[in-house]
């Protein structure tokens, strides 16, 4: 699955490890994520959308 | 971030964690080290005294010291941890994708075992060899701890 996870969260100057302490994941997990190696869980994907304040469809796409 | 029973101080996390026992919420290893101890002397003392001559107890208990400390020690350490107060450790191991790679290592590692003990039925039959079953078991506890490992590393490999 494709998203745009990397561009927002460059966007705001996050790092990796910054990004996964806010969903209390690892680092690798955001890494596999931004990658498309990863499909998150329906919950994890929703702390994804509310830590970008956006909606799930507009972080991911199939 | 974990709380004191009144909610009001905040607790660094520690290396090893904190214990989940009393209200000061101390480093782990103050409860888990003595629990750990008196559960390796428990055990040790019931490994001399089960299928051991008298004369031969003394060195039965010194073996059991030897051999249960390690995991006795990481016993009580997992019963007496509170997970959340461990650095490093992330809040929700089950949504990471370490835990996919576990999940495909410990199926593959399935298949690999049934294919295993299907092949070292079919040789211990045709050549007639006899193997004790400790021995077969400890070494398919090996072989899928080895493979387990082996499964995992290639599963974080390929992402």
């Amino acid at each position: 699955m494709q998203n745009s996870l990397m561009v927002r969260r460059q966007e705001r100057g996050w790092s990796q490890q910054f990004l996964a302490e806010q969903l209390g994941v690892s680092r690798q997990t955001v890494i596999s994520i931004e990658k498309g190696r990863f499909d998150p869980s329906l919950p994890l994907a929703f702390r994804l959308a509310e830590v970008f304040g956006c909606r799930i469809e507009d972080l991911f796409s199939p | 971030m974990t709380h004191d029973a009144d909610g009001t101080a905040a607790r660094e996390r520690l290396r090893w964690g904190r214990s989940q026992w009393g209200r000061t919420r101390p480093a782990a290893w103050w409860h888990a080290a003595p629990l750990g101890i008196v559960l390796t002397v428990i055990l040790s003392i019931a490994f001399s005294l089960i299928g051991f001559d008298a004369e031969q107890r003394r060195l039965a208990l010194g073996i059991g010291l030897l051999c249960f400390t390690g995991p006795a020690l990481a016993l009580a350490w997992i019963v007496v941890v509170d997970r959340s107060t461990i650095r490093g450790a992330v809040d929700r191991p089950e949504e990471t994708v370490e835990n996919i790679w576990w999940d495909k290592a410990t199926q593959h590692t399935l298949y690999d075992v049934v294919v295993v003990i299907g092949v070292g039925a079919a040789v211990l039959s045709l050549t007639g060899w006899e193997v004790t079953a400790v021995t077969a078991l400890m070494a398919l506890a090996g072989l899928i701890a080895a493979d387990v490992a082996i499964r995992y590393v290639l599963a974080r490999r390929a992402g």
